[in-house]
């Protein structure tokens, strides 16, 4: 172990590396990540900062309680995320796709089938992880939206890793295939 | 398009509006939770003024030199001008502070008060704390929420000469673990000096809301020419908690010289390094915290910064966002 690393150890600036309690920066650096973990979960950019706002105001309100030497930051908010996201839909039928009506009126109108070509790669996204199971769509989201390694994900959810990756795969192949048949048509 | 691509077009950059309203808000519920908290004037600045005891206490205790002194030979001279933080094992700090291991102590037979400062003396106003401490004084131009600025404090002038005691300081090494390192050669009735200035302190209320602002010249600690500084801050360092090999790689990027140390139990507190009016500085916030006595700790924020010529600290139970801008705004 080099000086520099035992200073950034002990003495975070000394590496120029900012301490784990920097909330400041932790806002920053894990706000793009929840914000897109609900992007994914839900679908509407709207839903997602209202959901982003409520974990964010929950893990301020308690962060006194937070224990760095047991978590990251992030996995500690992503936590609070998952838990909002939990109670979002617990209070909003499953059913309520607003992500798809409202990629709908993007088209103009139109049938899905004849606009999907014609939407940007986001709302067809958005639509396609609509059809995705509960399981399926948490785990893409967090290893997409909330930039994950499929390690942590299984970590957080209690999956083994290989687990994880297998329904990965499996789920982003079909995805794939869904995606490229729209592009076709 | 690859499946990383297809994947990753759903991410994008937070709006810039709502990132910055939500971050007002965090800001709000910060300040909110520290108002809900006790105040921390009876806590924090006592607090403060105990951590630079302390400090001064462990810089003399193992940082002074491994010959004889005179006059002439006090060629090293330590100011502070950085602060460095070290996290430590909130069990270390108790170690630390525990009656066993009182490190004035070490000089108790041989100390020497050269200029006794008294107690400090309240004033009437900041030109009067001018006047007697001989320094401009600085007042913030900025107070969070409606605060006003409430008394002014003057703590004079100190000069102590302590001699040190080798058996003392490998008792208190060996107490706190550190064995494998030898007392320094020439260490026992080395002589240092230390030499503290007039500090003021204002405090401002509003309410449940305190804040203060220290200022005084750096404390000096005169030291002779011969001392490895680095060595036996290397036995601070261990004192404080680090493995060895750690205390000796930091031991020797450290300039012992300019550097104050500041212990920060791992489990109660955060700090970061902030800039204060164009200089480097220490942020630190503890969280209230029980102490396991049926006592709890009340929240806070203190920053530290030195000019070079003067050190300064500014805190309060208030935000660190308002503690930086009392700081930022002292003139």
């Amino acid at each position: 172990m080099d000086s520099r690393t035992v200073l950034a150890r002990w003495i975070p600036w000394a590496a120029s590396e900012r301490s784990e309690m920097d909330w400041g920066a932790v806002y920053e650096e894990q706000l793009p990540r929840v914000l897109d973990f609900f992007r994914y979960r839900v679908g509407s950019r709207a839903d997602a900062e209202d959901l982003a706002s409520i974990t964010f105001e929950k893990a301020w309100r308690t962060r006194d309680r937070y224990r760095s030497d047991r978590a990251a930051a992030g996995t500690w908010l992503l936590a609070i995320a998952r838990n909002v996201a939990i109670d979002h839909y617990r209070s909003r039928s499953l059913r309520e796709t607003a992500p798809l009506e409202a990629a709908r009126e993007i088209a103009g109108g139109e049938t899905p089938e004849e606009s999907f070509a014609k939407r940007a790669d986001s709302d067809r996204l958005a639509c396609l992880l609509e059809s995705l199971a509960e399981r399926e769509r948490e785990l893409v989201s967090l290893k997409y939206g909330a930039r994950l390694t499929n390690r942590e994900i299984a970590r957080v959810t209690g999956l083994s890793e290989t687990n994880v990756g297998s329904i990965l795969h499996r789920t982003v192949k079909a995805l794939r295939a869904r995606w490229d048949e729209g592009t076709a048509r | 398009m690859n499946d990383d691509r297809f994947m990753n077009s759903l991410q994008e950059p937070p709006n810039p509006d709502f990132s910055r309203d939500l971050g007002a808000r965090l800001r709000r519920i910060e300040r909110e939770t520290a108002v809900e908290g006790r105040p921390p004037r009876a806590a924090l600045a006592p607090r403060l003024i105990l951590t630079f005891a302390a400090i001064v206490a462990v810089v003399a205790a193992f940082l002074f030199p491994g010959v004889r002194a005179s006059a002439q030979a006090f060629l090293n001279l330590f100011r502070v001008q950085n602060f460095v933080a070290i996290r430590i094992d909130a069990n270390r700090l108790d170690q630390l502070s525990d009656s066993k291991l009182d490190l004035q102590r070490v000089f108790n037979e041989h100390r020497e008060m050269l200029l006794d400062p008294g107690p400090p003396k309240p004033l009437a106003s900041v030109a009067e704390a001018a006047a007697a401490s001989g320094q401009t004084v600085r007042v913030p131009t900025i107070l969070p929420g409606r605060m006003a600025a409430d008394t002014v404090w003057l703590q004079g002038e100190a000069r102590m000469r302590m001699t040190a005691d080798a058996k003392r300081v490998r008792d208190a090494m060996d107490l706190m673990g550190v064995r494998d390192l030898p007392v320094p050669a020439g260490l026992d009735g080395a002589v240092l000096e230390v030499h503290t200035f007039p500090m003021v302190r204002q405090t401002f209320v509003s309410g449940g809301l305190h804040a203060f602002l220290l200022q005084s010249r750096s404390p000096e600690l005169s030291l002779p020419a011969t001392l490895q500084i680095a060595d036996l801050g290397e036995i601070a360092l261990r004192m404080l908690g680090m493995s060895p090999s750690e205390a000796h790689a930091a031991a020797a990027r450290i300039d012992w010289r300019s550097t104050m140390l500041v212990p920060v139990p791992a489990d109660a507190g955060s700090f970061r390094e902030v800039t204060v009016q164009g200089q480097k500085g220490l942020l630190v916030t503890r969280a209230e915290r029980d102490d396991g006595k049926g006592h709890k700790r009340s929240p806070g924020v203190v920053v530290l910064w030195s000019d070079g010529q003067n050190v300064y600290a500014a805190g309060g139970n208030i935000a660190s966002d308002d503690v930086l801008a009392m700081a930022e705004s002292a003139r």
